[in-house]
């Protein structure tokens, strides 16, 4: 049972982690927590759904479709609703992230429907045995996905001049605009990298519970928001260990603990670290200057 | 009587120490200035005795009572106001209403009077709008009363806030570079209305860049460089003192290279 | 499917853009003509409004439907108004205000249903359980900032709700509770509209009374300046945790007292009225009629309660138009459309818009 969990945690955890990197780097740059971020999260799993649906696309296909197809949104997201409001008080553009998250959980309603769909199953299931834990296929797909993710990321953000133009835009936007750095499209490139890899993590979702619906976005978003806080937010390294332990904390929880009670655990994890360590787990403290 | 007593005190950021090992005195009814080159901690300093900051080492206490856990409304309701070098007024209120605010921490008014508009709170309403006026006329601010505060002028602005200091019926006025931006007949006048405030009997702690005015008015003066207190004394000794014209000098020179 | 979901939403999005945009310039138009109408004159306008809402369920006699309508924009405005005083006074952001709703609803359902109390201590009893629990949910969040509050508060509205349809029999999941008795007073019983009406324009009327009194009161202006900025406020001695956790309690309650109305109105409670997108919607007639602002948050819940009602037609598109709603809010009026701001008079608007070619903007979507 216990060995169970921890496998489920893992998996859950590290699609938790995949989302959590869209909203920490997101957040890095533009100060922002994107809400709607969960959403771009479904409409990725969506866009997959209907590729294979649609055109019998194989799965690598899907996958590609889906985060391409949510990196444009990611982009168009950015570029219209949010850049006009870089200026703005932080709560307008807060509020304009929670306009676009309904606008897309309605808007997939609209498309796709308010059912749940099932996401066929385009895989052989088997069961594994590694160091003892039991895993399926399915489980094996989610680990080496959100691993190999996350080496593509790293060196992404550390290796390349793009990667370090990201760095450098989150640091400091003026001085990377002085810089030479086209901080408006180092914006979109973080969109487009967080919303293809919440996307990936959507696809997961929809495999792992073969059910994709318009609503799914909104809790695995506001639990990634809680992992992103919870790793101390704008870190990326962060965002992985943050949601891995809600993954494992979660679904220890909800085993024995109580069942209804899951959803509850994030929550409680958010207020209880944000009261003790707001800057959560690998953050950095800062005071504002008076 | 020392009315604030720091004993060592430091405060880091991280690895910075903004403030470093601090004693200072400051006497009742007297004027005394902190002057320093720019990023020497001083402003970080009035933040440490109002309790915006916490002190990382070291004691401030404040009529004998240590201020250590005191948030900055209990040190403001013990009797010390503040003003801010750039400007936090309220951004939607009136002149006048900003200044009110300053009664809040000596008015009584709770949720059930307030929603009722009980008699008691009519009448606590009319006190404070007369001692509100009182404070805005000493300060020549009286006919702006109902404009929005922020869209008045810089020097005007400074004015209202040392009203609203002034309305929180404070012992010890913290005044951050109150003359900044300002022409040499408004410093003039500023200067006045310190000597005024001084002598009606308030304890004036100044932060201030202008050297005329700072001798001028000052009873004592003590000199931060990078964090450190480098001197303290009478005006005149101040001007005559080797560390101090160093710490400025350097200062300029690092000014004329950049 | 997707291409014509997407043609209508790009379509709807230029609408809202121009009906925002025109709003704008109609309300500041009459706003302007309102504050800077002689002391004398503004009376006489607010008592002949007194009469018109003294008169109103008359006028519409021959229309229980419209009646209804006007019934729950007064409950919406009520609760409107509890939000006003978190966001608007204090500028916490709490996006899970349904809850209280929920609370008050489901307290007076309880207590009169399965206790069979009276109604009027149910109701009584409903404004103090939602402000208890406002009380106990403000105490740990309302340490957190703008958005992590906001989300702090979407979680507790959602965990309500679960709360609601995991109750087993004492909430009834998610059939919710039937059979909520109407009010009575002196044997009178509020069995027909237009009692229900003088009812809770009563408390319309009080709600708007308590805003007035408390934003003009020395709380009042120590909100403000919280809102404005905490930390010269905490300077000049104001206690914001105090602050902030009274008026998210007093707003919680207030939206418990709406939840007690509309629970004995429709005599029937279930989780399904008390959602996400109810806290939602709330926060939208807060931010359409213009944070902070008391006539602004009237006239937005008025439009918004108002506007489901006349768009019956595309009533699949609500949701998806509120989303697009906020977001061209935020762009093109983030002030909302009767401002804070604007009912200090100033200078008189003009209708530029309508004289410009700006028509043809269509940068927003
Ligand atoms: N909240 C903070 N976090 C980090 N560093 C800070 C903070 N507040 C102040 N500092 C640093 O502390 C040092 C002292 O700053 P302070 O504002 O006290 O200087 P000052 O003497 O008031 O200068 P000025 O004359 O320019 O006003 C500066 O190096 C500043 O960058
Ligand atoms: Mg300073």
């Amino acid at each position: 049972m216990f060995g169970e969990q921890l496998v489920n945690g893992l998996a859950l955890g590290s699609i938790y982690a995949l989302t959590a990197i869209g909203f920490t780097m997101v957040y890095g740059i533009i100060r922002l927590i994107n809400f709607a971020h969960g959403d771009i999260f479904m409409i990725g799993a969506f866009f997959a759904l209907s590729s294979v649906t649609l055109f019998n696309a194989p799965l690598i296909v899907a996958f590609l479709v889906g985060m391409a197809g949510a990196s444009i949104v990611g982009i168009l997201l950015s570029r219209l609703a949010y850049k006009p409001l870089f200026d703005a008080p932080r709560i307008n553009l807060f509020l304009a992230a929670i306009g676009a998250a309904i606008l897309f959980e309605n808007f997939a309603m609209l498309v796709w429907g308010p059912q749940t769909n099932t996401f066929p199953v385009l895989i052989d299931m088997h069961n594994y045995s590694i160091l003892g834990l039991k895993f399926t296929t399915l489980q094996v797909i989610i680990l080496v996905c959100t691993i190999i993710f996350m080496i593509l990321l790293h060196l992404l953000v550390n290796k390349t001049k793009v990667g370090i133009a990201m760095r450098c835009t989150a640091q400091d936007m003026n001085t990377a605009r002085l810089m030479g750095i086209n901080t408006d499209r180092m914006v979109y490139v973080t969109f487009a990298i967080g919303s293809s890899l919440g996307a990936a993590a959507g696809i997961l979702v929809g495999m792992y519970y073969q059910a994709v619906y318009p609503m799914m976005g909104f809790m695995t978003g506001l639990k990634a928001f809680v992992a992103a806080v919870l790793g101390g937010i704008g870190s990326i390294p962060g965002a992985m260990l943050g949601g891995l332990v809600l993954g494992i904390s979660e679904s220890l929880g909800a085993a024995y603990i109580s069942s209804g009670f899951r959803d509850g655990i994030a929550f409680i994890i958010l207020i209880l670290i944000l009261l003790i360590k707001p800057s959560g787990i690998l953050g950095k403290v800062t005071q504002e200057k008076v | 009587m020392a009315i604030l007593e720091a004993r060592k005190v430091t405060k880091a950021f991280g690895g910075l120490k903004a403030v470093s090992n601090v004693d200072l005195i400051v006497e009742e009814g007297q004027i005394v200035s902190l002057i320093g080159p720019n990023g020497a901690g001083k402003t970080t300093f009035f933040n440490l005795i109002t309790g915006i900051y916490d002190v990382t080492e070291g004691s401030i206490t404040f009529m004998g009572k240590p201020l250590k856990g005191y948030k900055p409304y209990d040190i403001t309701k013990l009797g010390i106001a503040r003003t801010f070098q750039n400007i936090r007024l309220f951004s939607s209120m009136t002149v006048l209403d900003n200044v009110k605010v300053g009664q809040y921490c000596r008015t009584k008014t709770g949720i059930w009077g307030a929603l009722a508009k009980l008699p008691i709170a009519r009448f606590e309403e009319k006190e404070v709008e007369k001692k509100c006026m009182e404070k805005l006329e000493f300060l020549g601010m009286d006919k702006y009363a109902d404009e929005i505060a922020v869209n008045l002028p810089y020097g005007d602005q400074r004015k209202v806030e040392i009203a609203r200091a002034l309305a929180t019926e404070p012992k010890l006025l913290l005044l951050d570079e109150p003359a900044a931006g300002m022409n040499s007949t408004e410093k003039e006048n500023m200067m006045k209305i310190i000597r005024q405030i001084s002598d009606s009997g308030y304890t004036v702690f100044l932060i201030e860049h202008d050297m005329k005015m700072v001798m001028k008015i000052s009873d004592k003066v003590a000199v931060l460089d990078h964090g450190e207190k480098i001197a303290e004394g009478l005006p005149e000794e101040i001007q005559r003192n080797e560390r101090v014209i160093a710490a400025y000098l350097g200062q300029q020179g690092r000014e004329a290279n950049a | 499917m997707f291409f014509k979901v997407l043609l209508n939403l790009t379509i709807a999005a230029l609408v809202l853009y121009i009906v925002v945009k025109f709003l704008s310039m109609l309300f500041d138009q009459v706003t302007f003509w309102v504050t800077s109408l002689e002391e004398k004159k503004r009376r006489y306008l607010l008592g002949g409004f007194g009469i018109f809402l003294i008169a109103l369920p008359w006028l519409t006699a021959g229309n229980p439907y419209l009646l209804r309508t006007i019934l729950i924009v007064g409950i919406y405005i009520i609760l409107a108004l509890s939000l006003n005083l978190i966001i608007g006074f204090a500028g916490q952001l709490s996006i899970g205000h349904a809850a209280f709703y929920a609370i008050g609803a489901y307290t007076t359902a309880l207590l009169t249903v399965s206790l069979g109390l009276n109604f009027w201590l149910a109701f009584i009893l409903s404004f103090v359980v939602a402000g208890l629990f406002g009380f106990l949910l403000g105490v740990p969040i309302l340490r957190l900032k703008g958005d992590y509050l906001a989300i702090a508060t979407i979680g507790f509205g959602e965990i309500v709700r679960l709360a609601l349809i995991n109750g087993g029999d004492i909430t009834r999941g998610p059939a919710g509770i039937p059979g909520i008795p109407s009010p009575s007073i002196f044997g009178f019983v509020f069995n027909d509209n237009i009692s229900w009406y003088y009812f809770i324009y009563l408390m319309v009327v009080i709600t708007v009374i308590i805003s007035y009194n408390l934003l003009n009161s020395r709380l009042g202006r120590g909100l403000i300046a919280i809102r404005d900025d905490e930390i010269a406020a905490e300077a000049m001695g104001v206690k914001p945790s105090y602050l902030k956790i009274l008026v998210f309690t007093l707003g919680a309650a207030l939206a418990g007292i709406a939840g007690s109305i509309f629970a004995s109105y429709i005599h029937y409670v279930n989780p399904d009225s008390y959602t996400y997108l109810e806290s939602v919607t709330m926060l939208m007639m807060v931010v359409l009629g213009g944070i902070g602002s008391i006539p602004g948050v009237i006239v937005g819940a008025a439009i918004l309660a108002i506007l489901p009602e006349m768009l019956r037609t595309v009533e699949l598109y609500r949701f998806a138009i509120y989303g697009l709603l906020l977001i061209i809010m935020m762009i093109a009026r983030p002030e909302g459309m009767i401002s804070m701001t604007s009912l200090r008079g100033g200078k008189k608007p003009s209708w530029q818009f309508l004289k410009l070619g700006k028509l043809l903007k269509p940068s927003e979507d």
